[in-house]
């Protein structure tokens, strides 16, 4: 598949609890496998953190900037909550792949990739608009 | 704005529905994969406060996808009403479940990832809706 060509080698990386992993507004490019250990997805608001989700063993994290084409900067950052222990994967690995899979699949990929990106606004305006009645932050 | 011609190669049924007609009903089982090619329909999802509708989905879109991805389970994850009259074509799922599992591990669980985020971002949208 790849004959010829100098393919990134999967890496193996450690955190300990509370480091951050990714930080959003960065141009990172790496996507992560969780191997060991737990994460939080969040977004900094000023001082407050807004627990996006949070992952465990066997979760993939990073893939939004892959699936943007690495033009965007992170959407969120991550953070260890215990020691954790990942599979990096670099996007090359994946990208040459992803061109050449069947133009059906890919457009399925392609429009749950756009409802999902709709659908973060939509939650993100829904948060704000709940704090502004409530004074509360959910989640 | 016509479907892109290769879908057409994928259609193996075309399914037609009056308005406000149940196509997929949120915890049902089933995974079929659908393109809307006339008309429109709205996802939405139950809450402690009735239906919320999620989003307004036309010609071209995709929809009922999230099970065939996630491959956990092939429970409906939410639900599609037809907003008017609707046509609807079903997609091969043989022939796209082949192209899926074709796929390296890594780019595999990279697609279902994707999924399993529009799914847990589905819920955390309609529990910020109910209030």
């Amino acid at each position: 598949m790849t004959e010829g060509k100098k393919i990134p080698p999967i890496v193996y990386l450690s955190y300990a609890k509370g480091e951050l992993i990714i930080k959003g507004g960065d141009y990172g490019i790496s996507i992560y496998k969780i191997l060991e250990g737990n994460v939080r997805i969040f977004r900094a608001q000023g001082q407050r953190k807004i627990t996006l989700a949070t992952l465990g063993r066997g979760e993939v994290f990073g893939e939004m900037t892959f699936f943007n084409f690495l033009l965007e900067p992170r959407s969120a950052s991550v953070e260890a909550i215990d020691d954790v222990q990942v599979e990096v994967w670099h996007p090359a690995l994946l990208a040459d792949e992803y061109k050449k899979i069947s133009p059906m699949l890919r457009y399925v990929v392609r429009h749950t990739l756009n409802r999902l990106l709709k659908l973060n606004k939509l939650v993100g305006d829904l948060a704000a608009e709940r704090r502004q009645t409530t004074g509360n932050l959910p989640g | 704005m016509a479907l892109k011609s290769f879908i057409y190669g994928h259609i193996v049924k075309e399914e037609v529905f009056p308005d406000q007609a149940t196509i997929i009903e949120e915890g049902k089982y089933g995974d079929w994969v659908y393109v809307v090619m006339e008309g429109r329909v709205k996802t939405k999802k139950r809450t402690s406060k009735g239906m919320f509708t999620i989003d307004t989905l036309g010609e071209g879109a995709v929809v009922g996808e999230v099970p065939f991805l996630k491959k956990t389970d092939k429970l409906r994850t939410a639900s599609i009403i037809a907003d008017g009259q609707v046509k609807l074509g079903v997609l091969d799922k043989d022939r796209l479940e082949k192209e899926y599992e074709e796929l390296s591990p890594q780019l595999k669980s990279l697609i279902r990832t994707i999924a399993i985020r529009l799914d847990e971002t589905t819920k955390r949208a309609s529990l910020l809706a109910a209030g």
